[in-house]
């Protein structure tokens, strides 16, 4: 601790900050434009200038570290005068268009110009005056307004790592582009817009939408993927503007995605129902939500009274809150008496490790899983720890944005990859100093991480034994929804109750309807018919006598459905999720758009069936709590469960026969940031960047088969068949290719595993 | 020079830039094919051998090319404006005949303007084969390396170097001893010594004279400094606009790592040590060291804010070192010949020489070295001669952009680090422009901010746009445009970005513009107020009327006008037709009577 003084103040602070860090801890504003606090100190605006005694100098408070005995001074009349004089300078050339700049009310530069005082600018105005850019899809770069504060630079540099702009030129002349000014095209998960203190970076999707002061912020947590972030949920009447950060919030530290930015119109979709569909026969009907409820329980019940139980399955999302899966399941299984509970999701890989230890570790495994891509923030802190000197190992068939920051990149056709882990394991096991590279970055590692695909067994084999010969390792499987973790807690998987109780198992889900077993299927939020169960649903929908589908969007799936019933969507309903640290999270209802959520239904099918009442949220935790000793006494803002077996169960070896065949190709499956499974299919803002799935091929693959960009192309493997659009990427090991795994004409490829062997030929 | 110990009749031609530029190449080949032709390179001719060597620049670049002409055991002879055409006179009258060729050989003032020098730093400029490292070693080179490796450990290096008082020669005056302990004493394996290079002022050019003309002293340098401060590997940042200097650096490298000067266990001892070259790719702002580190790491050249300082944290987050060119040329001569004599040289504070490049209105441009202490009426009209056209002396700008103004008033002043800051100049890395009556000091303010802000990096606020916005005020008061509270508020805007700019780049581009509003603030006045501008260079504010009372009739403005613009005949005042004029000044800059307002 040194002793120092701000502003007459006397003050202990801790050794090695800067003067801006002492001050923020004493409560001491000093005005800053180019700090953010996620950012290396820059020292560019010079606003936030002080006084030191002694010295005729003045320092940045942002970068100068604090001595013991210091005296500063925040507030001055020279300091003023210089403070005015800056903002004098930016507003030469900044346009004073604030009555038409999005940013207009929660300018920086409106706030300091407010705050010095800058009536009248003593020097002539120059104001810029050139074209808006309008490459990028998400964000539009007018840099006639840009301060030149380097924040956006530094994010996309230090953060994301992709350093897609920079500054061009220099003096004067100097602008935020791009190499070569090319259309601008990035990861799209405006980083940079979140920092930028001026509207020279705006959201196009927001754009003249609306002014901030009309708008209402609502903190919840992102309904997409399962790293769990914290979002500010801007509103007005019911309706969502905007999806912004709080830097101060959150696991995310204020970095969000393209989804989770720029994705939320599907929230304000003018395709959602706000009537229940009846199929009779080949007609449709509309009913009223709460028919269609009503009509949905009375055929649930009579299954029940007809004691065919057995035949009737319940399918629940990951979607779905803690509290809408605890309910699901209790209901099916102690009203509708059926163990058929299902999902997509694994009981067998839990969480260890968090966003923290990822942050802390000084070695990290990414294990065959496009981290960036599937988890994007979960993402940026592998690429924030490894370019903080954490060594970072890469498995994947092929180079991802890891490449860049990766210690060890290990890629390849899956044989190879998994030859490499196998290699990996024995150097494990050896005491003796080995020439592997890679076992001895793990065994020299204090807090390692590993991050994995839970959904692949046959990673899991490896994962396991690496758990096994390494047991400091923490794992941290990148589960893919906003609540994988969550729903499995809660018992909706086939075979365990609430809390991992081992229950009798149900049917299986597959054979079950093949053989006429399940006649009666309740699905809530999934989307069956192009996720990758395993089943070509649409065929064997003919084999159930009831599809009762409850789901935000008229899905694939609920098309098929006897009854559907429309429920809202995160930003519309409380309740909480479970991310994949096994962090439990709270997320707020911000509007109302007068649609029942799945646990409106739920209590409403509670009410029908007589059995105890659950009013609200507060009473499911409750029993939620009482049911599952893992969650009893759990901060429902931000605790974190701490599960015993984190990996567990028998998974087998890779087999060679199974997915290397002669064929030409073997084709895996790409995790995309654009988009998680189908449900952000509904954004059309997405769709935009991403429409269509497209299959990745190595340019020396493409040009011996004569592909070129964006030409199809037929992928075969034995009776399956599709055509895709052909992307050229550099980055793609030769003799692989890429195609999603959550469309309907690519789920079949996969269906026996997440490697195939394919022929590809030109359209 | 002593010619004594020659074996050889000896010509030395100077090949540094401006003698290349003169033809300095033609004339070394007109020499050889000469000597070749009349066999002279063979002993029996004239009882010994002719030989030819290029050497370094040896200061006096108004007189290109500068021919030596050594013959044992005589005094050395200077010729002057050498052409190739007068090369075999020169062989024929001086080496075959032996009698000096008068009508070539420097005159008076050429050895005048070596009287007040002292060339240490320069000494073996203009005599050594700077592509020759056997003539290095032969004149004394890497005795200093040998000497410290066997005698001394980096702590004696380092309070020798202390006891000189030697201050870096980059500009700011910093004491060299001093900051290689804060390099030395920040732990680390790695460290790194950078030697800085990146010579940008406009009109300066000693760096680039000190490697062109003897590459191997800087080397020599860097590894006294390297051993002293612990520095295992070396950088010299070289701007690429200097081709021949990065010709000869380069070559040193490769021939001195070849003799074991650089490179592992240098000289037998456990000493390690490899200078790599990085060419600057024409940003004056990377000369600025944290920008320089940052270019060399690949990133654009923008200054960072310090601290943490270079030696705590600089090249790839190492510990590193920065020196200027001529701070490590002086090393070798420290080691040598000891600190007490080195600090015999100069005033109390500011210790040795200092070599400048002088440049502008005064009759002996070129390179000179002077000790410390110096007056600037010394240096101007002493070394360099005085003004020529028999003008008058108006201001000399010292420390190129970053550097001031400084006035007729003010000629007396030493050439010190210390009283040079205190009269508002610099010494900045050595730039010195003089400037005469014709002289626009408004101009002269607009040329440097021109400069400055061009090249500024663009990073922070005051550099980025305040020097633009001065420079447009200037551009504003020389085209008559200036309004009553500029002047007043250049001040204010000047001063603010004095203390806010983040580089010294910013913290001294606005000098020229506050020294010579110090010290001619009624130029700046008779621009706004009276739209004149007194120096007539401001085309703007000039009317181009011929004054009846002081056109003594001669004609030269109708004689040098491009355009035809002036009526003139004999015995009549000329006439000079505005529609006609573009302004160019021709007129005026050649009228001797001062005669066209």
């Amino acid at each position: 601790m040194v002793e120092i003084k701000i502003d007459g103040k006397s003050l202990s602070a801790k050794k090695n900050i800067t003067i801006l860090e002492a001050a923020d801890e004493a409560g001491i504003y000093i005005p800053t434009f180019c700090h953010y606090k996620m950012l290396a100190p820059f020292g560019a605006c010079r606003v936030c200038v002080v006084e030191v005694k002694g010295s005729p100098k003045l320092f940045t408070a942002c970068t100068t570290p604090i001595a013991d005995k210091m005296e500063i001074t925040t507030k001055s009349p020279r300091l003023d005068q210089l403070r005015k004089t800056l903002i004098e300078l930016l507003l030469i050339h900044h346009p004073l268009d604030c009555p038409v700049c999005d940013k207009g009310g929660e300018c920086q530069l409106q706030d300091l110009t407010y705050e010095f005082g800058v009536a009248k600018v003593r020097f002539d105005e120059k104001p810029n005056n050139t074209p808006v850019d309008h490459s990028n899809p998400f964000i539009e770069r007018d840099i006639d307004r840009c301060v030149l504060c380097g924040k956006c630079v530094r994010i996309c540099d230090e953060v994301v790592n992709i350093q897609s702009i920079s500054f061009i030129m220099r003096g004067t002349n100097t602008y935020i582009g791009t190499a070569f000014d090319q259309p601008w095209h990035c990861e799209y998960c405006g980083q940079c817009l979140s920092v930028c203190p001026v509207g020279s970076l705006n959201n196009r999707v927001y754009l003249f939408k609306n002014r901030p002061w009309n708008l209402t912020s609502t903190y919840s947590i992102c309904g997409f993927c399962s790293c769990g972030c914290t979002v500010r949920i801007d509103h007005e009447a019911d309706e969502v503007y905007r999806i912004k950060e709080d830097v101060d919030k959150g696991i995310n530290h204020g970095f969000l995605c393209v989804k989770g930015r720029f994705g939320y119109e599907l929230i304000n979709s003018t395709e959602r129902k706000d009537v229940a569909v009846i199929t009779e026969g080949s007609e449709k009907k509309e009913v009223t939500v709460h028919e269609g409820i009503k009509l949905a329980f009375d055929k649930l019940n009579d299954i029940v009274k007809n004691r065919n139980s057995k035949a009737l399955g319940f399918y629940i999302s990951p979607r779905l809150t803690n509290e809408e899966a605890y309910l699901a399941q209790k209901i099916a299984r102690e009203y509708f008496k059926t163990n058929n509970i299902y999902s997509s999701e694994v009981a067998y890989a839990k969480p260890e490790g968090t966003f923290k230890d990822v942050e802390d570790s000084d070695a990290i495994i990414v294990f065959n899983v496009d981290v960036t891509e599937s988890n994007p923030i979960l993402g940026l802190a592998v690429r924030r720890s490894a370019r903080a000197g954490s060594k970072l190992i890469v498995f994947y068939p092929s180079f991802t944005a890891l490449k860049r920051v990766a210690t060890e990149f290990v890629i390849g056709k899956p044989s190879d990859i998994y030859s490499k882990c196998e290699n990996l394991l024995v150097n494990l096991n050896t005491k003796n100093k080995s020439e592997d590279s890679l076992s001895e970055i793990l065994k020299n590692a204090q807090n390692p991480v590993l991050i994995y695909n839970p959904y692949n067994n046959n990673d899991l084999y490896y994962v396991k034994k690496i758990k096994d010969l390494l047991p400091s390792i923490k794992l941290l499987p990148a589960k893919l929804k906003n609540n994988s973790q969550g729903i499995v807690d809660m018992g909706c998987i086939n075979g365990y109750g609430p809390g991992y109780r081992v229950v009798e198992k149900g049917l299986d889900f597959e054979k079950a309807i093949l053989n006429n077993e399940l006649k009666y299927l309740v699905v809530f939020g999934e989307n069956l018919l192009e996720s990758t169960i395993g089943i070509d649903f649409n065929n064997i929908r003919k084999n159930l006598n009831l599809l009762l589908v409850i789901d935000p969007f008229m899905s694939e799936t609920a098309e098929l459905a006897d009854i559907y019933i429309p429920v809202s969507l995160f930003a519309e309903k409380n309740g909480s999720y479970t991310n994949m640290e096994g962090r439990v999270q709270s997320i707020q209802k911000a509007i109302n758009k007068s649609k029942l959520s799945d646990l409106d239904v739920l209590i409403k099918f509670y009410e029908m069936s007589g059995l105890s009442q659950f009013n609200d949220i507060n009473d499911i935790r409750v029993a939620i709590e009482n049911d599952i000793p893992l969650y009893k006494g759990i901060n429902w803002n931000g605790g974190v469960v701490k599960y015993s077996e984190v990996i567990s169960g028998d998974f087998s070896k890779y087999n060679l026969d199974r997915g290397e065949k002669s064929s030409n190709f073997i084709l895996y499956p790409e995790a995309s940031r654009i988009h998680s499974g189908t449900f952000t299919r509904w954004s059309d803002d997405l769709n935009k960047v991403y429409s269509e799935p497209v299959v990745n091929l190595n340019p020396i693959d493409a040009k011996s088969l004569k592909i070129g960009e964006g030409e199809r192309v037929v992928i075969k493997c034995g009776t399956i068949k599709g055509m895709f659009k052909a992307v050229i990427n550099e980055h793609l090991t030769k003799g692989l290719a890429t195609l999603p795994d959550n469309y309907s004409n690519t789920i079949s490829f996969f269906k026996n595993g997440p490697y195939c062997s394919v022929d590809i030929i030109k359209e | 020079m002593e010619t004594s110990k020659l074996e050889n009749i000896e010509v030395h031609v100077c090949v540094g830039t401006a003698g290349v530029a003169s033809g300095a190449f033609e004339v070394l080949d007109a020499f050889n094919e000469e000597f070749e032709k009349k066999r002279l390179k063979e002993a029996k001719a004239i009882g010994k051998p002719c030989k030819t060597k290029g050497t370094g620049c040896r200061g006096l670049c108004a007189r290109d090319v500068l021919v030596d002409v050594l013959i044992p055991g005589e005094q050395p002879v200077t010729y002057e404006n050498v052409t190739t055409d007068i090369v075999p006179e020169i062989i024929e009258k001086h080496i075959v005949g032996g009698e000096i060729f008068s009508k070539a050989a420097a005159k008076k003032d050429y050895y005048d303007f070596y009287k007040l020098q002292q060339r240490n730093v320069l000494h073996l400029c203009g005599k050594v084969d700077p592509e020759d490292i056997d003539d290095y070693i032969k004149l004394g080179g890497y005795s200093a390396i040998k000497k410290i490796l066997s005698e001394m450990k980096p702590e004696e290096v380092i309070d020798e170097v202390k006891k000189s008082g030697l201050r870096g020669r980059g500009g700011a005056g910093f004491p060299a001893g001093v900051k290689w302990t804060f390099c030395r004493n920040t732990p680390g394996d790695v460290k790194y010594l950078i030697c800085n290079s990146d010579e940008g002022d406009p009109g300066a050019f000693m760096d680039r004279s000190i490697i062109e003309g003897n590459p191997h002293c800087v080397l020599e340098g860097m590894l006294i400094a390297a051993y002293a401060i612990g520095c295992t590997d070396g950088y010299i940042y070289c701007r690429a606009e200097y081709p021949l200097a990065i010709k000869r650096v380069k070559l040193a490298m490769k021939v001195a790592e070849e003799r074991g000067y650089l490179g592992e266990k240098i000289l037998g001892y456990d000493f390690n040590f490899k200078i790599h070259l990085k060419e600057g790719a024409g940003a004056f702002v990377c000369g600025e060291e944290t920008a320089l580190i940052a270019s060399i790491e690949g990133e654009r050249g923008m200054p960072r804010s310090r601290p943490p300082f270079p030696a705590v944290k600089g090249l790839w987050g190492k510990p590193t070192n920065v020196n200027n060119v001529e701070t490590l040329a002086n090393l070798p001569l420290i080691i040598n010949r000891n600190s007490d004599w080195y600090s015999s040289i100069g005033t109390e504070k500011s210790k040795g020489t200092k070599i400048f490049a002088l440049a502008g209105k005064v009759k002996s441009t070129g390179l000179v070295e002077v000790p410390m202490g110096i007056t600037l009426r010394q240096l101007i009209y002493d070394v360099g001669g005085g003004i020529p056209k028999r003008r008058k002396f108006k201001a000399v700008q010292l420390g190129g952009p970053s550097g001031g103004c400084l006035p007729e008033s003010l000629l007396d002043t030493p050439v010190d680090y210390d009283s040079l800051i205190a009269a508002g100049a610099m010494m900045g890395s050595g730039g010195a422009v003089v400037m005469d009556d014709t002289n626009c000091m408004v101009n002269i303010a607009k040329f440097f901010l021109t400069f400055t802000q061009r090249e500024s990096c663009g990073k922070c606020i005051p550099c980025r746009i305040g020097t633009r916005t001065m420079l447009d005020m200037l551009e504003n008061i020389t085209s008559g445009n200036g309004k009553d509270g500029d002047i007043e508020l250049l001040e204010n805007l000047a001063n603010d970005i004095k203390t806010s700019s983040l580089c010294g780049l910013g913290q001294t581009s606005p000098n020229p513009v506050l020294t010579t509003i110090r010290y001619f603030r009624s130029e700046y006045e008779d621009h706004i107020y009276n739209k004149k501008c007194p120096a007539r260079e401001c085309p703007d504010l000039i009317g181009f009327i011929v004054a009846d009372d002081r056109c003594k009739k001669c004609g030269i403005c109708f004689k040098v006008c491009p355009v035809n613009a002036i009526t003139w005949e004999k015995g009549k005042v000329a006439y000079i037709d505005k529609n006609k004029c573009v302004k160019c000044r021709e007129c005026i800059v050649n009228c001797p009577f001062n005669a066209i307002d």
